[in-house]
């Protein structure tokens, strides 16, 4: 690559004075480490360290993407860090907890094996999910059940089925293999249906 | 073709909604839906809980605002800081 080109290059994108930055990107980089930390304080603290990380490397900005971009790159490292903090103190692999006790809602043996126990049959549900006020409800009774939830599963839960993160970057933040990811969520989202079944559409 | 059974149905309706399954899989779960409605509801209701979840995560995430207090704090933060610089 030439001088030229590298110039043409590093021209692409400009950083504007660090002072600006809480006005244009702070709720943005907010949300973005909310949708990983639900705490507000953590996400804070997420967002204060991206900021000071960015001032400090502030001379090393390429130009190849935008202000903003740049800023959650910076963001999503420290959201690693913090996690692979948290997952030294809790991990979260344990395959041993996790064999796949969910048998109880099919006959386990016989000709019918795998099938559906009578009980278990998954009845209509009768709701408008285009209501408003059936979405509020639900909002409400989702976080209720996540609550009831084992810590790690609500975890993965939240993090795929509600902030709609990559299934390869969550394995990747959390430092969980592929399989135990699949096998928790199969988990989470079978729990999560009955505890909706029984208080949202039951109630 | 030997069809999955429902509890396998209900392992291959999570990971579908995660990933592409091999053609044998997808055909067995699809051939099987299609006969059984019990695990029809199962993967539409789990679809649904995801849809309605997700939809509403957004929304949330669209009005994240910093506190005023958390505002000031980063200003301040970062003036004291590029002062040093």
């Amino acid at each position: 690559m030439s001088e030229s080109e590298k110039d043409s290059m590093s021209n692409g994108y400009l950083l504007t004075d660090p002072k600006e930055w809480v006005t244009k990107h702070g709720d943005a980089l907010f949300g973005f480490a909310l949708r990983y930390v639900s705490d507000r304080t953590v996400a804070e603290d997420l967002v204060q360290e991206c900021l000071l990380g960015a001032l400090k490397a502030r001379t090393s900005f390429s130009g190849s993407s935008s202000e903003r971009t740049w800023l959650i790159g910076i963001l999503k490292n420290k959201v690693m860090d913090h996690f692979r903090k948290s997952s030294r103190e809790t991990p979260l692999n344990e395959p041993d907890q996790l064999s796949d006790n969910d048998d109880t809602d099919y006959i386990s043996a016989g000709p019918d094996a795998g099938t559906w126990h009578l009980n278990r049959r998954p009845a209509p549900w009768s709701v408008d999910p285009n209501d408003p006020v059936e979405q509020k409800q639900f909002w409400e009774h989702l976080k209720r059940c996540l609550e009831s939830l084992d810590q790690r599963l609500a975890k993965v839960y939240n993090m795929r089925d509600v902030q709609e993160i990559e299934y390869d970057e969550v394995c990747n933040v959390l430092a969980v293999t592929p399989t135990n990811l699949r096998v928790m969520l199969h988990r989470a989202r079978k729990l999560m249906r009955h505890c909706l079944e029984k208080n949202w559409i039951g109630a | 073709m030997v069809l999955p059974t429902c509890r396998e149905v209900s392992h291959l309706t999570s990971q579908a909604m995660d990933e592409r399954l091999p053609l044998a899989k997808r055909l067995g779960m699809r051939l099987h839906l299609m006969m059984c409605v019990w695990c029809r509801r199962n993967s539409e209701q789990l679809q649904l809980v995801r849809d309605l979840a997700r939809k509403q995560s957004a929304s949330q995430t669209k009005e994240a605002k910093l506190s005023n207090d958390a505002r000031d704090r980063l200003s301040n933060l970062l003036e004291q800081n590029d002062d040093k610089s």
